[in-house]
Parts: C-alpha cells; sequence; structure tokens
C-alpha cells in the first residue's frame, strides 16, 4: 500500500472576496521509502501540497489517504496526533523553539507526547550524532549557524521516527554549499533509515541529487514522473518492508 | 506538564524589559494595597487607641437604663463606688484596671460670666491607669488628689473663660434632689485632644470634690475599665455583664463611639476602591504582554502546532507563562511592602491628623493581615484571568496561518 495517495486535490483559499486556486486537481502517490522532490516556481502551491500531505491543512475536496487512513474528516487534535506520530517536518526557516537547547528541540515533539526520559536521550544523542550536532548540544538556536539549525530541524524530524519526513524548500534560506551538505544529510538519511522524504524547492540545480522529480505549476501536477525513478523508490520501499 | 512550566518561564525571561514592565505592574499594584493597606490599618489602630487608651476605656459600666438618658448626666441612677462590685470586675482575667467616674453637668463661672459644662469626677490613680494616654494632649497638670479643687478644663472652655493655670472661678451643680450648689476650682491644666465637644463642654476633677459639690459621698455613675487586648474586649464585657446581672448596662468603646467603627470602615471601602483601580492596570498590562507575545510567537505557535501540540497544550503553556508573572509580580510586591512597613513601623510610624480631629497621631503602619489573602489572590488571579484570553487567542490559531506568520 503506498503511504501518500492524493486524488484529485483541491484547494482554494478565500481571500476578501477573491477565491485564489491553490491545487486544481492533483493526483499523487508516494511509496515507502522514496524521495521526492517536488519542484515548482514561487506561488505554484508547492507548500499547500506538502501541508495538506502534512496534515495540517485540508483539502477543499479530494481523497487523501496517508497509510491507508483517510485523513479528510479528522479533527484537530486527531491530526495533531497524526502529524506528532507519522510525519517530521522540515521549514525553510528553521522554525526551532529559541528557548530550547539543541537537546530540548530536537527532543520537544516526543516530550509533548510523554515519551520516556532515558530512552529518549539516548536516542536523541543518537540521532545528533547522525546529523553532526554532537559538539553543539547545549547551544541555543541563536547561537547556530543556518546549516546547523537545519540539521537540528531535521534531528527533531527524525527523532519521533516519523514515517514521512516533508522539507519545505530547507535549503533556500542556506548558501549553496550548506545546502548541498543538507540535501546530502537527508538523501542519506532517507537511504539508511528507509524514511520517506517529500522535498520541495524551487532550486534547479537540486534535480542532479533527486531520484524522483515531480514538477507543480500554477496548482496544477505536471507528469514528470521519473519512472525509473519511481520504480527505484518502489525497490527500495520493498527491500526495506 | 513540568515541561510545560519550564518553558513557560524560559519564555517570560525572553524578553527582560516586558517581563519587568509587566511584573512591575502587578508587583505596584500589590505593594500599594499593602501599603495603603497598612496605612488604613494603622489609621484605625491609632484611632482606637485613642478612644480605648484616651478617652472612653474598654468599656463601661452603668445603671440599667443610663445609656438612653446619657446625654442629661443623670445622677439618680448612681452606685457606690466601692465594695464587690468594684473588686470583682478587678479579679476577672485581663482587666487591667476600673476607674469610678462621677458625671454630671453644671455651671463654670469665671466671677463675669459663666457657662453649661459636663464634669467628670475621677480618681486620677485609677483613671490614669485606665487611660493611659489621657493626658497626651494636655497643656498644664494632671488632676492630682494632692489638690483637692484642682480642675481640667476643655482647651476652648478655659480661653472662652478666660481661665490660665493657677487662676480659678467656680463650678455650681444641682443635687439628686434639685438643690443648687458651688465649689471654688483651681484650673491645672487645658485639655485639647481634638473633639470639638469636649473641647467646648469637659471639665475633669477630682472625684471626691464631685462627691462633695454633690452630696454624694461614696456614689459613682460610671465604671471605665481597661483590658489587657483589644481582642478581648467583648468576651470580658460579656462576663462584667454576668457578673453584675440586670440592674447594670455593660457597653463596649464601639458601642460608645459607632462612629469610629464607620470612619474605620469607610477607609477600607476607599482603599478597596483604589486597589480595584490599581489591578485593573496590572491585569491590562499582562493582557497587553501575553497579547504581544502571542502575536511575536505566531510562528512558534505554529511549529508547536506542527510537531503535534494539541490547543488544550498551547493555552495551558501561555497560562503557565500568566501564572510566572503572577508569582513573580505578587511575590515581589508582597517583599518590598512587608520591608516597607517593617522600616517605617521601626522608625515610630509617620505623623497624621484623624479625620474630624486637631489632635497629631503617630500611624505606625501595621501588615493587613486581613487584606493579604485578598490581595495576593485577586492579584494571582487577576493575572491568570488576564492570561486567559490570549492563550485562547494562541490556540486557536491556525497551523497553517501561524507557520506563514513573519
Ligand atoms: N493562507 C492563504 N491564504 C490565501 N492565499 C494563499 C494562502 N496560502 C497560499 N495562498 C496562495 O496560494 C498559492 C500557492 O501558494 P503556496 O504558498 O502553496 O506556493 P509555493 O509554491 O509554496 O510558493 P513559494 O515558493 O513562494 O513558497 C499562492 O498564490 C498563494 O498566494
Ligand atoms: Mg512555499
Amino acid at each position: 500500500m503506498a503511504l501518500v495517495q492524493l486524488q484529485n486535490i483541491k484547494k482554494s483559499y478565500q481571500l476578501g472576496k477573491t477565491e485564489v486556486v491553490a491545487l486544481k486537481g492533483v493526483d499523487l502517490t508516494i511509496e515507502h521509502g522514496e524521495f521526492t522532490v517536488v519542484m515548482g516556481p514561487s506561488g505554484s502551491g508547492k507548500t499547500t501540497l506538502l501541508n495538506i500531505i502534512g496534515c495540517l491543512d485540508r483539502a477543499s475536496s479530494g481523497s487523501y489517504k496517508l497509510d491507508g487512513d483517510e485523513i479528510g474528516h479528522r479533527d484537530f487534535n486527531d491530526l495533531a496526533e497524526v502529524r506528532n506520530r507519522k510525519i517530521g517536518f522540515i521549514f525553510q526557516n528553521f522554525n526551532l523553539i529559541p528557548v530550547l537547547d539543541v537537546v530540548e528541540n530536537i527532543e520537544f515533539p516526543c516530550v509533548i507526547r510523554g515519551e520516556d526520559r532515558k530512552a529518549l536521550r539516548e536516542r536523541t544523542l543518537k540521532i545528533a550524532a547522525e546529523v553532526g550536532l554532537t559538539p553543539y548540544l547545549k547551544q541555543k538556536p541563536d547561537e547556530l549557524s543556518g546549516g546547523q539549525r537545519q540539521r537540528v530541524a531535521i534531528a527533531r524530524a527524525l527523532v519521533t521516527e516519523p514515517q514521512l519526513v516533508l522539507a519545505d524548500e530547507p535549503t533556500a534560506n542556506l548558501d549553496s554549499t550548506t545546502a548541498d551538505q543538507i540535501i546530502d544529510l537527508m538523501l542519506k538519511l532517507n537511504r539508511e533509515h528507509g524514511v520517506t522524504f517529500v522535498f520541495s524547492t524551487h532550486d534547479p540545480r537540486v534535480m542532479e541529487h533527486a531520484r524522483r522529480v515531480v514538477r507543480i505549476h500554477d496548482g496544477v501536477m505536471e507528469d514528470g514522473t521519473d519512472a525509473a525513478a519511481h520504480e527505484a523508490g518502489r525497490m527500495h520501499a520493498a527491500m526495506g518492508h | 506538564m513540568f515541561t510545560l512550566i519550564r518553558l513557560a518561564i524560559r519564555n517570560v525571561l525572553r524578553n527582560k524589559s516586558r517581563a519587568a514592565f509587566t511584573v512591575g505592574a502587578i508587583g505596584f499594584g500589590v505593594l500599594m494595597t499593602l501599603l495603603l493597606g497598612s496605612f488604613v490599618v494603622g489609621l484605625g489602630n491609632a484611632m482606637v487607641d485613642d478612644i480605648v487608651q484616651g478617652k472612653v476605656g474598654a468599656f463601661q459600666v452603668h445603671r440599667k437604663g443610663y445609656s438612653d438618658v446619657r446625654e442629661n448626666q443623670p445622677l439618680d441612677l448612681d452606685f457606690a463606688d466601692t465594695g464587690a462590685n468594684l473588686s470583682n470586675i478587678k479579679k476577672i482575667h485581663g482587666v487591667t484596671g476600673v476607674s469610678p467616674r462621677l458625671v454630671f453637668s453644671g455651671m463654670a463661672a469665671n466671677g463675669s460670666q459663666s457657662t453649661m459644662i459636663v464634669v467628670t469626677g475621677i480618681d486620677p490613680a485609677q483613671e490614669y491607669r485606665v487611660l493611659p494616654h489621657a493626658n497626651d494632649f494636655l497643656e498644664g497638670k494632671p488632676v492630682d488628689n494632692a489638690v483637692a479643687n484642682g480642675a481640667i478644663f476643655g482647651k476652648d472652655l478655659a480661653d472662652a473663660l478666660g481661665l490660665k493655670a493657677g487662676t480659678g472661678g467656680t463650678i455650681q451643680a444641682a443635687s439628686k434632689s434639685g438643690q443648687q450648689n458651688a465649689l471654688d476650682f483651681e484650673l491645672r491644666g487645658a485639655l485639647n485632644n481634638g473633639n470639638a465637644f469636649e473641647s467646648k463642654r469637659s471639665v475633669v476633677v477630682p472625684l471626691r470634690w464631685a462627691q462633695n459639690l454633690l452630696g454624694m459621698e461614696g456614689r459613682v455613675t460610671e465604671l471605665a475599665v481597661s483590658t489587657q487586648n483589644r481582642e478581648d474586649i467583648p468576651a470580658i464585657a460579656a462576663q462584667v455583664q454576668n457578673l453584675l446581672g440586670p440592674d447594670y448596662e455593660v457597653q463596649t468603646w464601639k458601642q460608645l463611639r459607632p462612629n469610629v467603627d464607620d470612619v474605620v470602615n469607610f477607609q477600607r471601602m476607599v482603599l478597596g476602591a483604589i486597589c480595584s483601580i490599581f489591578l485593573v492596570i496590572a491585569i491590562i498590562g499582562v493582557v497587553n504582554t501575553m497579547l504581544m507575545a502571542v502575536l511575536e510567537r505566531t510562528r512558534e505557535i505554529g511549529t508547536m502546532m506542527a510537531v503535534g501540540m494539541r490547543r488544550h497544550r498551547i493555552t495551558e503553556l501561555f497560562l503557565w507563562e500568566a501564572t510566572t508573572l503572577a508569582v513573580i509580580g505578587t511575590g515581589s510586591g508582597l517583599a518590598v511592602a512587608l520591608a516597607i512597613i517593617e522600616a517605617v513601623a521601626r522608625k515610630g510610624g509617620v505623623p497624621a491628623n484623624a479625620p474630624g480631629s486637631a489632635a497629631v497621631y503617630y500611624i505606625v503602619p501595621a501588615v493587613p493581615f486581613d487584606l493579604l489573602a485578598p490581595t495576593l489572590l485577586a492579584a494571582f488571579v487577576g493575572t491568570i484571568l488576564a492570561g486567559a484570553y490570549p492563550s485562547w487567542r494562541a490556540a486557536r490559531l491556525n497551523p497553517v496561518d501561524a507557520l506563514r506568520a513573519t
């Protein structure tokens, strides 16, 4: 069963009296273990799409099944639970909690679900090491560089052991060297943990790294699916599960 | 929950100047309430002390029915100034003194003019034990048995008759049977205790001299009694009433001077109104601070929601922030207030005039214990209620919109 199944997803926003249609009927299927890049210019609907996949927002119409469950009619606390259990978020502007240090930021999603502290700390330190944060554990976000902050966000997204990590333009605020490092890190985590990644960007250079690219333009998904890459994702998923 | 509290404290301390301002507003409200309260208590104490220790005593004993006709200073409701009554009252635990008095009306004359007066005959040894502050505002010398006809006049009365210490005149009064009698007196002092009526009308003379003038040897019309503690007065008064039976009436200072209580209660009401204003100011400060925090941290709230924080936990977080402000604010206000009250009290208080009185009192501020709990509670609950609306606003945010905020 596919992890993400979007069918004819439409989303419109009411801006005063005018209606902005951000998604005009999107179909998208993402398998377990895939690394999917959503490519599109500014305003094309990437964030809207990722928000719907991430259960932060609900589609105006269409069907969304996450891991087989229909998401459309869940209430806020239900969705909060789904996000906490199944989804990790990485944002363009990092969105760390400024009063928490690196370890506390990473652990935050697990702490709010009341996880046992000792086991959590072990896992946190392991992930922090994996993303290269071990020397900065007690630092506050404003004492870190952009790349380091995004590593914290990545660790925070992974610590809950989610099925799906959504990264909305995670490299847009980074210089190109750092951006490359972050992309490499995410690819590595995808390979080693088998976590499914959806990565949005408007930077065409990212394509070099991507195994699967879907293009979105004006709220419409262009079928730019790289069939071979898609197949590779399927294979990977099949092996991992 | 522990995590939320820690997070809340850190969030409050994040913007130190704003936190200081808000805590200051709460603390100032608490401080002013307690300081004003301490002075109101101090002023009330001073007024009550003046009454209890300077004028009427803790309670008074008369023959039954005296209070209905007390304005006429009746002489026929009299009783013996010695004997079982007196010594039995003295024996009651907590009674520190009993002063027998003979109160009557008469005329004072200086040879050329005369005026109506109310005379109290006292035994100075007893009277000044019961009323240690009786002569706080005396110009001259107190009544003394060594000078058998030595009298104290109210200041205005002495001035009106042109009397000075050492000069004298006559006091004339009617005996029980209506027979007029007059005796010479010598002025020892003038009393200006701030009470207009007493200053114009009252005269204090030795008890023996008064009894002699009225032909009432061994008789009195009033006992003024003092007690160890002010709190015990009602209980001891009841005990004395019991002891003396239905032929006598016992009235406490509160019953004798009901307006003192009224004044004290009025002061408390004014205090309450002023303090409510301080509380409102503090609450506005808290609402403002918290709304700013919600506004500034919108994206952070969105982030917390994105990683799975439930709405009620967001509300809780902001309520804990309000609680933090409340704890620090009320705590610091309380600490500063106690320090100031203590310091002023140790210096002996501040001089002031009681309302409707020319007399100067030293107001010694006292911790207003009965105000303490309501003030702290009001500040505390007020702060948290003030945080409720911003907290609710934060929790109602839509995560997508919150994340889009700059
Ligand atoms: N909450 C909203 N209210 C109104 N219009 C919105 C809202 N969110 C998005 N839009 C509109 O929907 C369209 C798609 O926006 P979206 O943010 O999904 O694009 P994007 O591809 O993420 O763009 P960017 O690269 O700038 O992040 C845009 O026209 C945008 O103005
Ligand atoms: Mg976007």
